[in-house]
């Protein structure tokens, strides 16, 4: 027969490892749910989209400077702001219109570069006579495109010495990865 | 007595078991969160540089070996002079295999790098001296950073015409 105060001791003890185990399973639980959740939680790249950011406007900038070779070597933004007007009037080479020329020269740009090197992005050019006239884009930019601010230049449409203020406005994103 | 011993003992080592499970799982969780904030810190350690990369691109279209000039000194942003391209690249490679201060120069500047500029519109075809320019290429046995590229324009003052280029920078160890 069991001494009634070995039997307690003994119980008491085994209560007490149990509350030990808990005790364990609980600061185990604990650790790996923090670690789940700070895992799961998506890495902030602010100097990531700092330099996609800088890439969109520089290319933008360089973008209107370029001397179109097929179009008596005049700069890409004459072409743009002639396609973007109600009436383009500018024929290039072979006589291909502005839009024809523009179109195709920021075509070999964007596929030598961004497309080359495999980067998101959506490029267009827009006026209010012509709408969209111009659209490009490489892959779907994702769900975390939404936070990109895209690069903007404006071509003024007509002379400075005009009244209307219209505007072609060149927009380009390029997506994070 | 020596039963209230023997109590006194296992109470102790019960004591001490318990105390050591829980620094163990101190020192395990601390080990595994150790792990995870290494490879945050290594990858914005990687984001400052491709950072750091980008300016150094920015500062050397400002060089005056390099930047686009005319008669009253105006520049251009992020515009290159083509003939200058030229010279400054086959000037660093003669000074290269003398001991000048112009290797000594750049060679502090740009330490382990390789920096080239490509014409991507209207030439591309890589040719170089003519659309492909090597001005540093000095390249470590580790690579740092990614390659990065920065769009530029190149400019021909002979002809007077921009045509649109590519630096690309890459940092090594």
């Amino acid at each position: 027969m069991i001494n009634p105060a070995v039997y307690t001791g003994r119980r008491k003890a085994q209560i007490e490892m149990i509350g030990l185990v808990i005790i364990v399973v609980i600061v185990i639980t604990g650790m790996l749910l923090f670690m789940v959740q700070k895992m799961s939680q998506p890495v902030k790249s602010i100097q990531k989209a700092y330099i996609n950011k800088q890439t969109a406007t520089n290319m933008l900038i360089n973008l209107e400077d370029v001397n179109v070779v097929e179009c008596n070597g005049l700069p890409l933004s004459t072409l743009i702001v002639d396609c973007a007007k109600s009436e383009p009037s500018l024929y290039c080479d072979n006589d291909y219109s502005s839009c024809y020329v523009a179109n195709k020269t920021i075509f070999n740009i964007l596929n030598r570069t961004l497309v080359e090197w495999g980067v998101s992005f959506t490029f267009s050019i827009q006026s209010n006579f012509q709408g969209r006239f111009i659209n490009f884009s490489n892959f779907k930019c994702g769900s975390g495109s939404k936070e990109v601010i895209p690069a903007f230049e404006y071509l003024s449409l007509f002379s400075e010495e005009s009244e209307t203020s219209e505007n072609a406005e060149i927009k380009l994103k390029i997506c994070p990865d | 007595m020596k039963q209230k011993q023997k109590k006194a003992q296992l109470e102790m080592t019960e004591t001490i078991f318990v105390v050591f499970i829980i620094i163990v799982i101190v020192v395990l969780g601390f080990v595994i969160y150790s792990k995870f904030q290494e490879e945050s810190i290594k990858e914005r350690q990687n984001e400052l540089r491709d950072l750091k990369v980008v300016e150094l691109a920015n500062s050397i279209s400002f060089w005056p070996e390099l930047e686009c000039s005319e008669a009253g000194g105006t520049s251009d942003f992020l515009c290159i002079d083509v003939t200058k391209l030229m010279v400054l690249g086959d000037f660093i490679n003669k000074s290269q295999g003398e001991n000048t201060y112009a290797a000594s120069y750049y060679g502090e500047l740009l330490s382990k790098s390789k920096i080239t500029v490509l014409e991507i519109y209207p030439s591309f075809t890589n040719t170089p001296g003519k659309d492909y320019w090597e001005i540093w290429n000095k390249p470590g046995a580790k690579r740092t950073t990614d390659v990065v590229r920065v769009p530029v324009k190149l400019y021909n003052p002979l002809t007077k015409q921009y045509a649109f280029g590519v630096m690309s920078l890459q940092l090594f160890e």
